[in-house]
């Protein structure tokens, strides 16, 4: 027996591939979306078609743009000389708040895991190489997450990076803000000696 | 019910919006999937205990028999952080844990597995020759999981070969001779000197794997010969392998 019509359990489903929606919350916003007004719901439908028409990725650096190149590439005042490289657009947003950088950023688009079949041809490594390849950078700075998938795409993009004369970095690791040192563990704490930095430095 | 074990993390998905869901090779219970909540938020407690490759003492929580179990505590006991400096390391790791998890079944206790995971692991942070550390590895395992080739005398007639090895006979899972090869369907040529290196690779103390002689020849043709091997008996296909390979290269 069919419970639901046709149109609405095809909401439902459309609905439930959304990331942290299972078929019950799917279900309640399906019904959700039935209640609204006409209006709304034609809003809501044509906000996802512009978002799939209108962005897509920088052509530099694979940022999300609505133009060719995004705003940080087009922008005269950003050092093109330094590059931040990241894995996904949310991480440069989280260190476009931070207002501290003034490069460029390179946007991996993923990272290495091969137990989610990801390899290095399957993100955006190739066009970072031809980058620094071409020249005029000085600095690739990797800020890329410190978990094990993370260490392996870093070492990768350095050891492809090491025949080009330019410098390569990494974020220093460390102690979390409120954290407890008695409480961290013995990887973090390694990490966060080794990245330790001097104080009144000149 | 609260269960206490040692484990390995083999895998890991992220799970909803905060929280993951990792797979453990343990002690006491096998292969399990355990639902860590919070873990994706930045000041969780469970720090980088639960990356790959981590062995921790972990206590989990079960409300009722077959239910998602859940993480309650973790003390990490060995991180392994050596192997994560070293990409040529990462990537063993990476397909020892992988071949683990692939090869084995859910809540199948062996604890002759998760003793070789731990000892490779730590055979892997300390490693100059990672491929010949996982290419005994994989060789170990079948014979843990009851898979092991024959590779002494002829699989199928039983007589000695000595130095005129020719074929494995994937068909019979071992080596073949000559006469018997005729009667099987699906054989790849294999000589003697490799074979004499894949025993030693299986027998080797632990301590001195990495004294093998092995050319790089030899562990290609190992390595085809796992391949088509764990296909034809056990239907599995390492999908990472291929990623993995341009890792090590
Ligand atoms: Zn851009
Ligand atoms: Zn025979």
């Amino acid at each position: 027996m069919k419970l639901y019509s046709d149109s609405f359990e095809k909401l439902i489903n459309e609905l439930s591939r959304l990331p942290g929606i299972g078929p019950k919350t799917a279900q309640r916003l399906a019904f959700f979306i039935l209640k609204m007004q006409k209006e709304e719901a034609e809003s809501l439908a044509f906000a996802i078609q512009e978002v799939k028409n209108k962005i897509h990725y920088c052509k530099v650096c694979n940022n999300l743009t609505e133009s060719d190149i995004c705003n940080i590439c087009s922008d005269q005042n950003r050092n093109k000389e330094i590059i931040c490289v990241v894995e996904e657009p949310n991480d440069l947003i989280a260190i476009e708040k931070t207002r501290g950088f003034r490069g460029v950023y390179h946007i991996l688009l993923g990272r290495i895991s091969p137990m989610d079949g990801l390899g290095p041809e399957d993100i955006k490594i190739d066009s970072l190489v031809g980058k620094v390849k071409k020249g005029g950078i000085r600095e690739v700075i990797l800020a890329i997450n410190p978990n094990v998938e993370g260490e392996a795409t870093a070492l990768y993009i350095a050891k492809q990076l090491k025949p080009f004369s330019v410098k390569i970095t990494r974020l220093a690791h460390g102690l979390p803000m409120g954290a407890d040192l008695e409480y961290a563990d013995e990887v973090t704490l390694t990490r966060a000696m080794e990245g330790r930095s001097e104080m009144f430095s000149t | 019910m609260y269960l206490r074990t040692d484990a390995i993390v083999i895998s890991k998905r992220n799970f909803r919006e905060n929280d993951r869901i990792i797979t453990f090779y343990t002690r006491t219970y096998g292969k399990l999937d355990v639902l860590v909540k919070g873990i994706r938020k930045i000041e969780n407690r469970f720090g980088s205990s639960l990356e790959l490759f981590t062995y921790n003492e972990i206590l989990l929580w079960e409300k009722r028999k077959g239910d998602l179990l859940i993480l309650t505590q973790c003390q990490t006991k060995e991180s392994f952080f050596k192997i994560r400096s070293d990409l040529k390391k990462i990537a063993s790791a990476f397909y020892i844990t992988d071949l683990a998890r692939e090869l084995t079944k859910d809540k199948d206790k062996n604890i002759d597995i998760f003793n070789l995971l731990f000892t490779f692991l730590y055979l892997l942070e300390k490693a100059n020759k990672p491929e010949i550390i996982i290419s005994s590895f994989q060789l170990r395992l079948l014979f843990i999981l009851g898979f092991g080739p024959e590779l002494d005398k002829c699989v199928n007639c039983k007589i000695v070969i000595s130095k005129n090895i020719k074929y494995f006979s994937l068909q019979f899972g071992g080596i073949i001779c000559n006469n018997c090869a005729r009667s099987s369907s699906s054989n790849i040529s294999l000589d003697h000197n490799t074979v004499m290196i894949m025993n030693k690779l299986i027998y080797a103390p632990l301590n001195s794997i990495e004294n093998v002689i092995v050319s790089f020849v030899a562990l290609k043709k190992i390595e085809h010969l796992f391949s088509l091997y764990i296909f034809y008996h056990m239907d599995k296909k390492m999908k990472s392998k291929k990623i993995i390979e341009k890792l090590i290269k």
